[in-house]
């Protein structure tokens, strides 16, 4: 924990010794979630509902996933980045530590210029909250957390996807992205706007709708999928149950590793 | 059992291309084609040791290194360093080694040195005292006094080399890699580099597997050599050995005042004119020096001489090209 | 007058080959597009949940083509951007060529056959696609007309856009903040985050005659609707005129740049 914590440290310095630039980053991450915040807003002008969500519904959905992937991108960036470190051989510096590997991994690189995403989710889950009126109970709260954290951990275990494929193939692995790209986009909005296909993808291979949309529905009293309520809190497990798994097959990947050679 | 046993060591990839011919299909197809960058490679290091590790590029002599540091997993054979086996106990083994790759940084590059000392105090936990200790002593010795708190970015290469050399060697390594470590250096940080090494080797003790390009590295550091070329280990012994087996030929050269006639010299010397001077090639081997020498100056007033070794590059050359590589 | 073109269409010929190299990324982006194509098609199906069947099959159609060019929206010279950045861009200098024509004919032939191997597949996987989810024909023939060359010329204003993006990184060295910054423009007033026909009325006007409309939105609403003659041309002048303006603007910006260059490394 001490090194995690003491890498997150030197991160922060190395951030540090470029702060126009690292503001102007910031700044652009604000602006840039906040137009897609404004995208929903003037879709939401326009049609008023989508299904039975009303704006503010939507809304919530949406700001809850905006924070938790910029989250993610901002703490996880050593593995969305990882393919990077195959390619370069920076991989090699973390396999000569006598650190298990994962650890080395996540604390290899941060990514504070997410903040401003951060803020713009934030925002959008707090204006929601204010515009439904909603009573906070502890059961709610905890429910909002859980879906923050299992969206967390399914969401990393996605960035996985790409980090393990690097290492076999190091061409045209973009495409591994569409679950997590894919997914972000497609399920900021709650998974029954779709059809079946989508919406079995998003609920069973990518948990989205297990880990977030369920707890989050109890959470604005529109319970998604008919089921009991110790489902409900279970279901966010489905995200660090796919990052264990996601795991167990980047381990595989590592003894696949070649190095690049000098 | 030795510090170091490697018994058959192989590594092969599979790598996947494009057929050469074939129409349409060639969009989907792929040959497989085998490489082997190491082929059944046996040796073994003693404690305290230094070796050197020369071969042509693409030799194996990083998939080497890169399997005895535990980075990759062997396809065939298998070694033990200090009674582990390097890809199956990675952490215990790793915590017991340095390394520097001269091209690539283990050290962060935005923050100064020390600040990436203290991260790796953490990551191979480090007593304290002991810590403070030994990076008083790799300061002292490697000069880093004036840029400790510089980041490393601003530093010259030298500069870097000296503070990559300090961040592997902070948790005392039994064991030492090192991989091009005087590359695009200055004579000065050259010289100062090896005398640190050599230091280092003797009085600590620490192991040394070296690879280099450089053959003044070679001359002034290693004893001993392994010679690799296409994955396989060619030589290893004695450095002088090697270099007494290929440096067959001398090279004397000299003017005379006036014209000289050289034409009645044995056949064991052959004589080429190079502008006004003479150049005498003869193999020692056949023909004593003392021999060639007489034989010149019996040839007329000798007004100056030199006597050349063959230039260790060279030299080396022409072993790669005798082995074929 | 031709000799002294040929630079510029070896450049382009060269680099077009270069690009039909790269059928693994476009593979990529295909898969890609295909799936966000998809997702967009059913969302907006049920956002309009059959209240206007009409502005639903326009909605549906605007993103799948939107998906189908979305190569031409992309803005990463990667190449050009690295040199910028390691300092090699000393070499490219060297070149005794018109630096500003001499890379807009390399993004163009970059542009062209990367949208062509994107487009193509997206076109064929219409034929597959359920039927509440699948795209238009275009309004008529005279509009696919329209549309065609509406969309050249919205090629050609992308890359008078990228180039002045470079030009300020070429000052700037750094391309990461600016590039995510102009991506971000492109992407959101060009219509591919939502289509410009969903913003409220009274921000059409503004909205559809800014440069950014220009590279794809223009040629969609051209399919959509095929356009009586004076509206069309009014449209084509827009576009030409913002062609010309970027253009101007960029080489200004070239000139300046190039001239104190600061060559990273020296």
């Amino acid at each position: 924990m001490r090194y995690i914590y003491h890498a997150m440290k030197l991160n922060l310095k190395s951030i540090a010794q470029y702060r126009a630039s690292f503001l102007m980053q910031n700044i652009a991450q604000f602006v840039m979630v906040g137009g897609e915040f404004l995208a929903v807003v003037v879709l939401m002008t326009r049609f008023t509902a989508l299904g039975q969500w009303r704006a503010e519904e939507i809304m919530f959905f949406w700001g809850v996933m905006q924070l938790t992937f910029a989250l993610c991108e901002c703490l996880g960036r050593g593995i969305s980045t990882f393919a990077g470190y195959v390619g370069s051989g920076d991989f090699d510096t973390i396999l000569l530590r006598p650190r298990p590997l994962m650890q080395q991994v996540i604390g290899h690189r941060l990514d504070p210029r997410r903040l401003g995403g951060m803020i713009v989710g934030g925002g959008a889950i707090a204006l929601s909250c204010v515009r439904l009126g909603i009573t906070w109970t502890a059961d709610k709260l905890v429910l909002t957390l859980l879906a923050a954290a299992g969206g967390f951990f399914l969401i990393l275990g996605l960035f996985l996807i790409e980090a393990t494929v690097s290492f076999f193939s190091v061409r045209s692995i973009e495409m591994v992205n569409v679950l997590t790209y894919g997914g972000r986009s497609t399920c900021q909005y709650p998974v029954d706007v779709y059809p079946r296909p989508l919406r079995i993808l998003f609920t069973w291979v990518a948990p989205f709708a297990l880990s977030m949309h369920l707890p989050i529905s109890h959470v604005l009293g529109k319970p998604l999928f008919d089921v009991p309520m110790a489902v409900v809190w279970l279901a966010p497990l489905a995200g660090p149950l796919f990052f264990l798994l996601m795991t167990r097959v980047w381990y595989i990947g590592v003894k696949h590793y070649r190095s690049t050679g000098t | 059992m030795r510090f170091l046993e490697a018994e058959g060591l192989s590594k092969t990839y599979i790598r996947r291309c494009k057929p050469k011919d074939g129409g349409i299909s060639r969009l989907w197809k792929r040959d497989t084609q085998v490489i082997t960058a190491l082929q059944d490679a046996s040796f073994s290091i003693n404690e305290g040791e230094l070796v050197g590790m020369i071969g042509p590029n693409g030799a194996g002599k990083s998939t080497t290194v890169k399997l005895l540091t535990g980075i990759l997993t062997p396809t065939g054979g298998t070694c033990h360093v200090d009674g582990r086996v390097p890809w199956l106990e990675r952490r215990e083994h790793v915590r017991h080694l340095g390394a520097v790759f001269g091209q690539r940084t283990q050290l962060w590059w935005d923050v100064p040195i020390h600040d990436s000392f203290l991260l790796l105090r953490d990551v191979y936990s480090v007593d304290k005292a002991a810590w403070q200790r030994r990076l008083d002593e790799l300061v002292d010795a490697l000069d880093l006094q004036e840029f400790l708190h510089t980041p490393l970015r601003q530093l010259s290469l030298g500069q870097r080399m000296r503070a990559e050399l300090c961040g592997s060697l902070l948790h005392a390594p039994k064991l030492l890699f090192l991989d091009e470590p005087t590359i695009g250096l200055d004579a000065v940080s050259k010289l100062k580099l090896r005398a640190f090494l050599k230091e280092e080797n003797k009085q600590r003790g620490t192991t040394i597997l070296l690879t280099t390009h450089d053959m003044e590295d070679m001359l002034a550091l290693c004893q001993r050599v392994m010679v690799l070329g296409r994955g396989k280990l060619l030589y290893d012994g004695q450095l002088e050995a090697l270099l007494r087996r290929y440096d067959t030929v001398h090279t004397l050269r000299c003017t005379f005042e006036g014209e000289a006639d050289l034409s009645g010299l044995p056949q064991a010397i052959r004589h080429e004119r190079d502008g006004g001077a003479h150049a005498l090639t003869f193999a020692p081997g056949e023909i004593p020096t003392s021999e060639v020498l007489a034989h010149v100056l019996a040839c007329g007033p000798l007004r100056e001489m030199t006597l050349k070794e063959q230039n260790i590059d060279h030299l080396i050359a022409r072993m790669y090209e005798e082995m074929q590589l | 007058m031709r000799n002294k073109l040929r630079p510029y269409l070896t450049a382009f010929r060269v680099r077009a080959l270069l690009e039909t190299q790269y059928r693994g990324a476009a593979l990529g982006g295909l898969i890609t597009q295909a799936f966000f194509g998809l997702v967009y098609a059913y969302l907006y199906t049920a956002f309009f949940n059959g209240s206007d069947p009409a502005a639903q099959k326009a909605t549906v159609t605007y993103v799948w083509l939107q998906q189908m060019f979305f190569r031409a929206l992309f803005m990463s010279d990667g190449e050009m951007n690295n040199q910028i950045m390691t300092g090699s861009l000393a070499y490219v200098l060297c070149r005794p060529v018109d630096q500003h024509l001499y890379w807009i004919s390399r993004n163009l032939a970059a542009q062209f056959v990367g949208v062509a191997m994107r487009a193509a597949p997206m076109l064929l996987l219409q034929l597959v696609v359920p039927q509440e989810v699948r795209m238009a024909l275009p309004a008529s023939p005279l509009a696919f007309a329209q549309f065609a060359l509406s969309l050249l010329l919205g090629v050609f204003c992308v890359s008078q856009i990228h180039a002045i993006g470079l030009a300020f990184t070429m000052k700037t060295l750094d391309h990461r903040g600016l590039s995510s910054m102009l991506s971000l423009l492109l992407m959101t007033f060009s219509g591919n985050v939502v289509p410009l026909t969903l913003f409220p009325e009274g921000l059409q006007r503004l909205i559809r005659y800014q440069p950014f409309a220009q590279v794809l939105d223009a040629p969609i609403r051209m399919y959509q609707s095929g356009q009586p003659m004076d509206e069309w041309l009014l449209n084509l002048a827009v576009q030409l005129c913002w062609i010309a303006a970027l253009w101007a603007l960029g080489r200004w910006l070239w000139a300046r740049q190039l001239r104190h260059v600061t060559i990273q490394g020296g």
